[in-house]
């Protein structure tokens, strides 16, 4: 994956070959700027590469327009990011309530899992309130339930921990097991902390774009 | 169509109520789009109001120079009823003041030997002071002729060669004479009839009667002359003012095309405004983009929601610039209008009299309204879709 052009081009990935099975808990790790949340992004189909492919659940996302890869992460791809997640305009209920939304479930439906996710990270008493008035532990958090509100076959997690401190960062953590568990979901998440990628049960480390093995 | 199954699908309540949660957030700069948006369709609004007033003023005037909104006319045959139906137009809603006239032409005669053709319109003075301004049109004497009185039109008077004292006889082509003592002489060329001259109303079969009629408001023209048929005669020759004063009637045309013109300009002008606000809102709301995109809405999605926002702060800000329009035409009409006698006393249409009442329509009120709401959805096109293409990679490095 190339960013840039001529003088100013940079390699971001190179000789990239990586299969991630169905419920398995990933972790990449690396050091800034070593490629990661590039993996990621072509990994959800966030842009595409410059040369190879990329399959999500069997299908080939090479050469698929924009419109064709969102409606592929509605109903498929749950995303997290470092921070600045949420919907500021939103409510809490709203920014878990989003993706249920956008994939047309019926209201009750829709009531009913937020509540329940709500509930399963503690923040009922926070539903109505809006992303400015929660701490950053918190956000992470309701960014976990709404990525996976819609019961995605793939999350992926881009360094959600780095901006908690570690008992924060633990918290979500066991929120992402624990949904990782119960809902089947594929996890990846990438971090620069050993003790995170620890948490997965199969751990990447990546260096200068390429994968430099498994541990 | 696929986008709005996917707003259906994606229930269309939410995404208004999260539109209206966004506007809230984004007041201090909403509030300046907004205040914009409301004054200038309060001002469009007050304007066409306006000159919708001017012109019923202006049409009215005129009408007053002689034949009213709704003239008609007929042959005479049973004079006796004529009392009972100047009753029965007078009791109309929507009928001001009425003027009922018999025309015959004659020869006037003085000393035995001036002659002069005369156009002889038979009246009731004090009706005619109420309805035309003909009784300001006197240059010697006075107007109300009674019983075997006679008033001359100035050419008529000149022909004959007599003043407000003299005595004239009347030729009519049954062979009967009449005498007629003259109690003034008139400025014709305002009545329009060089060989005019008023004698008192009394209505003789074969004349020609008239019935002019002032109305409240000459869009109602068109359904008097249609109550009209229903009332008077068959035979009767029935027109309006837009038949009788087809130059004024251009002339409004032309006011009212102007007016369309203006609400345009305005359109436009609140359109650069509408459009630069909205590529300062997507430029700051980049990231917000990024992450819808990840989450799984499509460009147009994206695109729609942003006009959905704007369809709403211009919406309500055009509503409110309608009330706040509609609140300043009744203001000055509490005030008593606008008198513009003294601005132009040199147009006698306007000098002539009564101020200028502003009067509203639906057409007032829509077409701000509509300009605003257009305009707005057409300048956000741009920045729609703009925020449309952002790279989510791009927008979600953006903090």
């Amino acid at each position: 994956m190339i960013y840039g052009q001529d003088s100013t081009c940079s390699l971001a990935l190179r000789d990239i070959s990586l299969t991630i099975s169905p419920a398995e808990f990933v972790s990449i790790m690396g050091t800034s700027g070593s490629g990661k949340t590039t993996l990621l992004s072509l990994a959800a189909g966030l842009c595409h590469p410059t040369s190879g492919r990329v399959e999500l659940l069997g299908r080939d996302l090479t050469g698929l327009r924009e419109g064709a890869l969102a409606r592929l992460r509605r109903r498929h791809v749950g995303f997290v990011f470092q921070t600045l997640n949420l919907m500021p305009a939103m409510t809490v209920a709203q920014n878990v309530e989003l993706p249920l939304v956008i994939t047309g479930q019926p209201a009750l439906q829709r009531a009913s899992r937020v509540q329940l996710l709500l509930h399963l990270a503690g923040l009922e008493d926070k539903a109505q309130a809006y992303p400015g008035a929660l701490s950053n532990g918190q956000q992470q958090q309701v960014a976990v339930l709404r990525a996976v509100a819609h019961r995605p076959d793939i999350i992926f997690l881009d360094e959600p921990t780095s901006s908690l401190d570690s008992e924060r960062a633990s918290v979500l953590l066991d929120l992402i097991a624990f949904l990782n568990r119960t809902e089947s979901s594929t996890v990846i998440l990438t971090t620069h902390d050993p003790i995170v990628a620890d948490r997965a049960s199969r751990r990447l480390h990546i260096r200068d774009g390429a994968l430099a093995g498994t541990f | 169509m696929r986008v709005i199954s996917q707003v259906q699908a994606g229930n269309w309540t939410f995404w208004v109520r999260v539109a209206g949660q966004s506007l809230r957030r984004r007041l201090s700069k909403g509030k300046i789009m907004f205040a914009g948006t409301a004054f200038s369709v309060a001002l469009l609004v007050f304007l066409q109001a306006f000159l919708n007033g001017v012109n019923d003023l202006v049409i009215h005037n005129a009408a007053r120079f002689r034949d009213g909104h709704v003239a008609a006319w007929w042959q005479a045959k049973d004079v006796e009823e004529l009392g009972a139906l100047a009753q029965r137009l007078r009791s109309l809603p929507e009928i001001e003041t009425v003027a009922l006239r018999t025309m015959r032409q004659g020869i006037l005669r003085h000393d035995g030997t001036a002659l002069a053709p005369a156009d002889l319109y038979g009246i009731d003075p004090a009706s005619e002071r109420n309805f035309s301004f003909v009784s300001g049109w006197m240059m010697g004497g006075r107007f109300d002729p009674g019983p075997g009185e006679i008033v001359l039109g100035h050419v008529v008077a000149g022909t004959l060669g007599v003043t407000a004292g003299d005595t004239v006889e009347l030729l009519l082509s049954t062979g009967t004479s009449t005498s007629l003592r003259v109690i003034g002489i008139l400025d014709a060329s305002q009545w329009g009839d060089p060989y005019t001259a008023f004698t008192n109303f009394d209505p003789a079969p074969n004349d020609t009667l008239e019935v002019a009629i002032l109305i409240t408001s000459p869009d109602q023209a068109d359904a008097v002359a249609s109550r009209l048929k229903g009332i008077l005669p068959e035979s009767a020759r029935i027109e309006t003012w837009r038949g009788l004063l087809g130059r004024l009637m251009e002339l409004v045309q032309i006011s009212n095309a102007a007016s369309v013109l203006t609400v345009a300009l305005v359109a436009l002008i609140l359109a650069f405004g509408i459009s630069s606000m909205t590529f300062v809102s997507v430029a700051e709301r980049t990231r917000e983009f990024g992450i819808l995109k990840t989450i799984g809405i499509t460009p147009l999605w994206i695109a729609c929601l942003l006009l959905c926002e704007t369809a709403l702060l211009i919406g309500a800000a055009a509503v409110a610039g309608v009330l706040l329009g509609v609140g300043a035409v009744r203001v000055i009409l509490l005030a008593g209008g606008v008198n513009m006698s003294g601005l132009f006393h040199y147009l006698p249409l306007f000098a002539s009299g009564g101020p200028v009442m502003p009067r509203l329509t639906l057409p007032a009120m829509l077409l701000p309204l509509l300009a605003a709401l257009f305009s707005g959805l057409v300048a956000s096109l741009l920045p729609s879709l703009k925020a449309a293409r952002i790279s989510v990679v791009e927008a979600l490095r953006t903090l």
